[in-house]
């Protein structure tokens, strides 16, 4: 989990050595704060998913989904503080931020006009597919400025594109169904689309850094 | 740039931020607005005594800041780079980049 084996282990002396390999990955220190941001946003994604799929399935709110959904709601409170005693915590940078709360503004929007319009149509729900598109973007921008990785023409790029357009299909045609009463149904879009940007940064960090037993010397 | 380029180059690096702990530390908190004590000994996997002594260090030389405080009963220690600090790692980090670009053009 850490790069501390990996790239900066004391030596026996207690004192660290520099080597070729230990600066590249001292490089890649924002990366790995990066992919800080895309757990939490995985754990943040998933129960702001799960919290909202008991809401969704039902169309009165019987007590058990109120109960399901309010445990799923605890286990996110202390699935978050498990993990910042446990890994500890940082506040993003200003720009950082900044983006978060642009990206969340356009969210809020799409969820807005959802809402607003009759949730069954298929428009609205594409506004929120659109919002997958730029989630990948968004994340794949980010990455790329931070690392000047990934490449061009590279897996990434695909996965990229194929989730795209998975994500539109998917919510279009579900949207068409009506299926489930849909009430929650752009929550928990948006829950999958934290999710996906937390394996996207994964992902790309096991990309890019070395396994485990590859160890300094 | 010619080999004497390249040795007078790393002549100029500063020593304090060039440790490789500190520079670990520093490039974290450059990549954030603040972090706290527990995350950096997680990313370096330095000891707290060890930890402690190299962020004194860097606190001193007016590069970060450290910030004491109380969530229940335990002490949480918030560290925050402090513009000098986020300017003087930038500019280390744009000379180590120059050196292995010139390094590794040879």
């Amino acid at each position: 989990m850490t790069m501390s084996e990996d790239a900066i282990r004391p030596n026996q002396k207690g004192k660290m050595i520099y080597d070729s390999r230990l600066l590249e990955d001292l490089r890649r220190v924002p990366l790995y704060i990066q992919l800080l941001y895309g757990i939490n946003g995985v754990i943040g994604g998933f129960f702001l998913f799960t919290s909202n799929l008991f809401f969704t399935i039902s169309e009165t709110p019987e007590p058990w989904v109120l109960a399901s959904g309010a445990i799923s709601l605890g286990a996110f409170y202390f699935a978050s503080r498990w993990y910042r005693n446990q890994f500890g915590s940082m506040k993003p940078l200003q720009g950082e931020r900044e983006k978060s709360t642009r990206l969340g503004i356009l969210f809020s929007l799409s969820l807005l006009v959802a809402i607003v319009l009759d949730i069954k149509q298929a428009t609205p729900i594409s506004l929120t597919g659109i919002g997958f598109v730029f989630v990948f973007i968004f994340r794949y921008v980010q990455l790329r400025k931070l690392s000047g990785y990934p490449g061009k023409n590279n897996y990434f790029n695909l996965m990229l594109i194929a989730g795209g357009i998975l994500a539109v299909l998917f919510a279009n045609t579900l949207g068409f169904s009506g299926a489930y009463g849909m009430k929650n149904f752009p929550i928990m879009i948006f829950g999958i689309q934290l999710m996906v940007a937390g394996i996207v940064d994964y992902i790309t960090f096991l990309s890019k850094f070395p396994p485990a037993s590859d160890t300094y010397e | 740039m010619s080999d004497r380029e390249i040795f007078e180059e790393i002549a100029t690096l500063e020593r304090l931020i060039h440790e490789p702990a500190r520079l670990a530390i520093m490039t974290a908190l450059s990549s954030v607005e603040e972090a706290d004590f527990l995350l950096l000994q997680r990313l370096t996997g330095l000891t707290k005594g060890n930890l402690s002594s190299h962020l004194t260090k860097l606190e001193n030389a007016e590069l970060l800041e450290i910030e004491k405080s109380f969530r229940g009963k335990r002490t949480h220690t918030n560290l925050k780079l402090t513009r000098k600090g986020r300017k003087r790692i930038e500019t280390h980090w744009k000379k180590l980049d120059s050196l292995r670009k010139s390094a590794g053009n040879k």
